[in-house]
């Protein structure tokens, strides 16, 4: 093994992984069959909470939103009405993590479930009221909301089992996850 | 979390109903009414090209959409007021409005 790397570059190497582990599973769960057409996973906000925990609230929206752009591209829906709702749904989301991330009163799982919720709701939002100008989408929050519950839930007990071996194996640098 | 939760079975409540019309909104705008006792198969230009509708035993079905996953078409049929189909790359809505709220000005079809 070579020498570890200054800590500069270290968050750097650290967030381009993540923005590329945020671009597979995003690309491997846009390649999945959906059980429902408007259920999402949010398979790539493991990333983002990683880099959150890890590096902190601007690592993880460098994370967020290169892995938004990238995905973008990747998908072919780059300044497309889908991107308007990816970037809108990944700002509210972001915003929302790091707010009660700061706060240190609740846990990863909380924070993720707050942040899909805020995906969600800033997508109904975008879409009743720039995209379609209908208040009909908003029809869908209850199912939408509910299910962005459990996908939170499920995506935050996932991200808390990766920091925690992170924090085994590395040891350095790591901000405990808590439960 | 609680008041969304509330507000959205509040708004579901009185959304359960068999819907009687479809309205079709394409770009911010609702374009066409759709009567869902009539069956029938409807075509348009959407934002990004081809659209087609059908009307089966009191539902509505995308048949084809011009957009790359299609999830308006997988989406399946609705027939109660409250539900929605959304296309969001061709900017595309299909509701079934309320009763009370099904008198919205457009251009009739079928």
């Amino acid at each position: 093994m070579s020498r570890p790397l200054p800590p500069a570059e270290r968050r750097e190497a650290r967030q381009g992984a993540l923005i590329v582990i945020g671009l597979l599973l995003f690309l491997f769960e846009a390649f999945l069959p959906k059980p429902l057409p408007w259920m999402k996973f949010g398979l790539a906000n493991i990333a983002t909470l990683i880099a959150l925990y890890w590096m902190g609230f601007r690592a993880a929206f460098t994370v967020a939103f290169f892995r938004i752009l990238i995905g973008a591209v990747f998908t072919g829906t780059m300044f497309t009405p889908g991107f308007l709702l990816s970037l809108s749904g990944g700002f509210l989301a972001l915003a929302a993590m790091g707010v009660l991330h700061r706060l240190r009163i609740f846990g990863i799982v909380s924070v993720s479930v707050a942040g899909a919720l805020a995906h969600n709701a800033g997508q109904l939002l975008v879409a009743a009221y720039l995209l379609f100008a209908n208040n009909m989408v908003l029809y869908i929050a209850p199912y939408l909301l509910a299910s962005g519950v459990f996908t939170g839930v499920v995506i935050g007990y996932l991200s808390w089992r990766v920091l925690q071996r992170l924090e085994r194996e590395d040891g350095v640098g790591g901000e405990n996850p808590g439960g | 979390m609680i008041f969304c939760s509330w507000w959205g079975w509040s708004v579901l409540a009185d959304a359960t109903s068999a819907g009687e019309v479809a309205l079709v909104s394409v770009n911010g705008a609702v374009q066409y009414r759709l009567d869902l006792s009539r069956d029938g198969d409807f075509h348009f230009e959407g934002t990004r090209g081809q659209f087609a509708l059908r009307v089966r035993n009191n539902a509505i079905t995308v048949v084809e959409s011009h957009c790359p996953r299609a999830i308006c078409v997988k989406s399946g049929a609705i027939r109660h007021s409250g539900e929605v189909i959304a296309c969001v790359p061709q900017k595309i809505l299909i509701f079934i409005p309320a009763r009370s709220r099904q008198n919205v000005p457009a251009i009739t079809t079928g």
